[in-house]
This record gives C-alpha cells, sequence and structure tokens, in this order.
C-alpha cells in the first residue's frame, strides 16, 4: 500500500533517471570520445564524470555527454565544459580522479580548475 | 552508471515498420560490445512521426534517426554511442537550421516539433509506458494523491469548471458540468467509463495515448470515481488494439501492486478498480449509451435519452462516460498548486493547441455571421461579435 508519501519517494528517487530525456542542461561537459581519445583513455574519464554528477545530484543542470576527434590527440583524454554566456574550458589530460575535482569544484562549485586547462599545459 | 537513453518507439507504427527487431538488434549489439550497464533502452509510446518510423531517439544529445534498420544499428552503436560520433546520414534534418556539417539535430529542432506544446502527449515517447516508476517520475499519480488527500469532490468539479475543460471526444460538453451531473444522483453504485472505441477509419489518437502514457487514463478515471462516488470503471476498448490493451492490462496490475488502484487507495479509505472490456469492433458501440449497452454484455444498440447517463447509465446506474484524449490531459495540470492548473487563471489547456484552435476557428464563424451559432453550449471564450472588427 503506497501513501502520498512514499508516492513522493519514488518520484524523487526515479526523477533522476527520466531527467535525461527532457533536453540539455545548462552546463554541457563534453568527453572526446573519438580512437584516439579511447586509447588515452576517455573511458574511465567518463564513467567517473557521469558517477560524480550523479552522486552530487547535478543531473538537472550537467549534462555529460561524448564527442568526436577535437584535434589535439596528444592532449586526450579532453573533457570541454561548456556553458552559456561562459567561454568554453578545455581540460586536458584527464584522469579519473582530475574528472572528480573538476565534478566537484567545477561543474558544482563553479570554480575552474585552472591547473588542469589547456593554457596550464601549454605554459608548462 | 547509465550515461545515454535510447529511446526506440513501441507504437503500433513502428511496430509495424519493425521497432522491435531494430531493438532486439540494439540490445545484441550492446551487449557484444559491453555497454549494457552504461546505455539504457527504453521502449517508448509513439512519438507523432510515424511516417519516418522505425525512429530512435539518443539522449541526452536528443539525436533524432529515423527509418532504422537492424542493419543501421551496428552503426550507431559503434560510432554514436561508442565513439560519441553522430551517424548523420541517419539523422532527420527536415526544417531544421544546420550551421555546421554533422551538428546534432533534435526532435525539438524539426518543423513538425519546434512550435508544438504537447498536452495530452506529453509522455509519449519519453517514458516507457510498461512502467509505473516512470510515469511516477514525470510527477504521475500525484493529481490523485493531492485530490484524495487535501480536495473534496466539490473542489474537484469547480476546478474542472474552471479549466474549462470540455469533452474531446468531438461533442464538447463541458465536463465539468457532466461529472456534476453525475454526483448529483444519490446512488449507491456508480460507474467511471472511457471510451476508447476509436473507429474513425485512419484515427489513432486514443490508440497513442493508450500505448504511451495508459496511466494517465487510469488516474484521472481513479479522480472522476472519487469525484462522482463510484467504486468501479469500465475501459471500452476495441480488440484491434492489441497493443493498448496489453498496455492498459499491465498498467493495471501496476496500479494494484502499487495499491493505486483497489481497496483503500494510499490509505485514504477510497475504494476504486478499473476494467477492460474489449469492443468488437461496431462503429456504433462509440456511441456512448451503445458502448454502456456492449459493456452490460448485450447487443451494442443505443437506447433514447432521456434518461442520460448520469441519472441512468451503465447497468442503469449513474455513469459518466469520457473519451481517452478527455482523460489524457488531466494529470500535466497535476502538480503544484491545484491539482490540475498551476494557474487556474491560463491553465495548461487552454495553452494547448487544440483548445487554441477551437478558439479561433470560433472566433472566425462569430465574425462571418454575427448570428451563426456551431453550438447551443454557451462559448464563455469566444468574444462578442461586436467585438470584432468592422468590415
Amino acid at each position: 500500500m503506497k501513501t502520498l508519501a512514499e508516492l513522493q519517494a519514488i518520484r524523487d528517487r526515479m526523477k533522476d533517471s527520466v531527467t535525461m530525456r527532457s533536453g540539455t542542461g545548462e552546463i554541457r561537459a563534453v568527453v572526446g570520445m573519438a580512437t584516439c581519445g579511447i586509447a588515452a583513455g576517455a573511458r574511465p574519464v567518463l564513467a567517473a564524470l557521469v558517477e560524480e554528477v550523479n552522486r552530487l545530484g547535478l543531473t538537472d543542470k550537467v549534462t555529460v555527454t561524448q564527442t568526436g576527434c577535437i584535434g589535439i590527440c596528444r592532449y586526450e583524454p579532453i573533457v570541454e565544459v561548456y556553458q552559456a554566456d561562459k567561454e568554453k574550458v578545455t581540460y586536458v589530460k584527464m584522469t579519473p580522479e582530475k574528472a572528480r575535482r573538476i565534478a566537484e569544484e567545477h561543474l558544482q562549485g563553479g570554480k575552474v580548475v585552472e591547473e588542469y586547462t589547456i593554457g596550464a599545459a601549454e605554459n608548462a | 552508471m547509465i550515461r545515454s537513453h535510447v529511446l526506440i518507439c513501441g507504437g503500433t507504427g513502428c511496430t509495424s515498420s519493425g521497432s522491435i527487431a531494430v531493438k532486439q538488434r540494439l540490445e545484441e549489439e550492446l551487449k557484444a560490445k559491453d555497454l549494457q550497464g552504461e546505455i539504457k533502452v527504453v521502449q517508448t509510446g509513439c512519438f507523432g512521426l510515424c511516417a519516418l518510423g522505425p525512429v530512435m531517439i539518443v539522449y541526452p544529445e536528443g539525436t533524432f534517426y529515423s527509418h532504422v534498420t537492424p542493419e543501421d544499428v551496428p552503426e550507431i552503436v559503434e560510432e554514436h554511442l561508442l565513439k560519441g560520433r553522430i551517424v548523420t546520414r541517419l539523422e532527420y534534418k527536415e526544417g531544421a537550421e544546420i550551421t555546421q556539417p554533422g551538428e546534432n539535430v533534435s526532435l525539438s529542432d524539426t518543423n513538425f516539433y519546434k512550435s508544438q506544446m504537447r498536452v495530452a502527449l506529453r509522455n509519449c515517447g519519453v517514458i516507457n509506458p510498461e512502467n509505473i516508476d516512470e510515469y511516477i517520475a514525470r510527477d504521475g499519480y500525484m493529481a490523485l494523491g493531492k485530490v484524495l488527500t487535501e480536495m473534496t469532490p466539490d473542489d474537484v468539479i469547480q476546478v474542472l469548471l474552471d479549466s474549462g475543460l470540455r469533452g474531446r471526444g468531438g461533442a464538447g460538453f463541458p465536463t465539468g458540468l457532466k461529472w456534476k451531473f453525475a454526483k448529483g444522483y444519490e446512488n449507491d453504485q456508480k460507474y467511471v467509463c472511457c471510451n476508447a472505441d476509436e473507429g474513425d477509419p485512419g484515427a489513432f489518437m486514443d490508440r497513442s495515448v493508450l500505448e504511451g502514457d495508459p496511466h494517465a487514463v487510469l488516474e484521472a478515471m481513479t479522480i472522476a470515481g472519487y469525484t462522482i462516488g463510484a467504486s468501479q470503471g469500465y475501459i471500452y476498448v476495441r480488440a484491434e488494439y492489441p497493443i493498448a490493451v496489453k498496455r492498459l492490462q499491465i498498467a493495471i496490475d501496476q496500479s494494484h501492486a502499487y495499491g493505486l488502484l483497489g481497496d483503500n487507495i494510499m490509505g485514504t479509505g477510497f475504494k476504486f478498480d478499473i476494467g477492460l472490456r474489449l469492443g468488437a469492433g461496431a462503429f456504433v458501440c462509440g456511441e456512448e449509451t451503445a458502448l454502456m449497452t456492449s459493456i452490460e454484455g448485450n447487443r451494442g444498440e443505443p437506447r433514447p435519452r432521456p434518461p442520460f447517463p448520469a441519472e441512468k447509465g451503465l447497468f442503469q446506474k449513474p455513469s459518466i462516460l469520457n473519451n481517452v484524449e478527455t482523460w489524457a490531459p488531466r494529470s500535466p495540470r497535476a502538480p503544484r498548486s491545484s491539482p490540475w492548473a498551476a494557474r487556474s487563471s491560463t491553465p495548461a489547456w487552454s495553452r494547448s493547441p487544440w483548445a487554441l484552435r477551437c478558439a479561433r476557428s470560433s472566433r472566425r464563424s462569430a465574425a462571418a455571421s454575427p448570428t451563426a451559432r456551431s453550438s447551443r453550449l454557451p462559448r464563455p471564450a469566444a468574444p462578442p461579435a461586436a467585438a470584432s472588427p468592422p468590415p
């Protein structure tokens, strides 16, 4: 026997599983998943990012998706973060650990993790 | 962790053009590539573009693939799902503004959908109709919960009257009024009926709703049962709609399992059940009294009115009968402040394309001929003829 409270609990639990179908969130995190990306380890990065976005409850706001070759294979795995009215941020040489930090600090906190960006890598 | 949903249409149109084979092939390919843990395959109701079937949509991108064959599936899995490259040759591009080659085209970008707001069909092609949890995730059964715990039957009737909802089977009778009449006749047994005997040649709007969002109909009928004081409902559905019949039965069983049908719904003591009755294909059984006679087990012949069904309907008890399309939009207006209309002054109902078209055509006819009245029903929405500009 379901009460209204139980019903609401089901709704809240299931909500995340259907939000993906209502279009894109305000932030798009795109993982390069061409041959170069996959070879460099983009798959675990993508998995870590998806997991972390779910864990932090950001599914309404953040869409994690994949794309083909971004064109700078030596920096793969690459994650790019798009947000309306903001400059695109390109993170390079990603690992699952770095991806988790980006999810927490950038996607949730709104603060770019400068040290992982392409700018930091080129200036190093 | 699921990172992508692949929606495959399981409506009658796409099933006919082979969507089941596409879904099977997809599941095999995902297994072969070991992607089952990352990609979720969902069979949905009708998207509304049967001519383009089988139709497939990949989220989160929202990529819209049309005319997908089983032979195309390995390419979609390899290129799109594994590598993130959209298979542009299968994308449906009609009317979409493509600024870069290879840019993603989503369903809402197409000419057919971009100016639509789907009300009755809001869940069709979005949820799996055979999974009650997905319906609940889209605020399903919240309207019922609100009605049962916070509202009196009179409140419900008032909300319906305020919303301006009229029978969408075609006659346009104010639904709130119909319910009010039925509530007014005292009886120990009353009935709620759903007309799903869609027999007009080529029509399939009821079928789309039943196949794509069966719980919406069940929820609305249960609300009606509470409002008029009925404990039993019947859905009279064509036997020629096997997928609709199957999904309705699944939905009824799931609602029972969740305590959303049966005795003591949501622990409030309210009792309501719904049964399916299959029509044998007689066109006349779409008429309300013939339909009720047929549910009773007799030959489906109309009987004279009065008495109207609100007084003596099914089994000579007070009854209401609404069309699938009248039941279906009930819940989108569900959630927050009032059970149906988020803002009662502008119900989602009045923003539906159907309502707009209606209002427009009635304005036109009023302007063309000030004395002409296509209906004897009052038309509160139509402006007086004098308000139209002078010729």
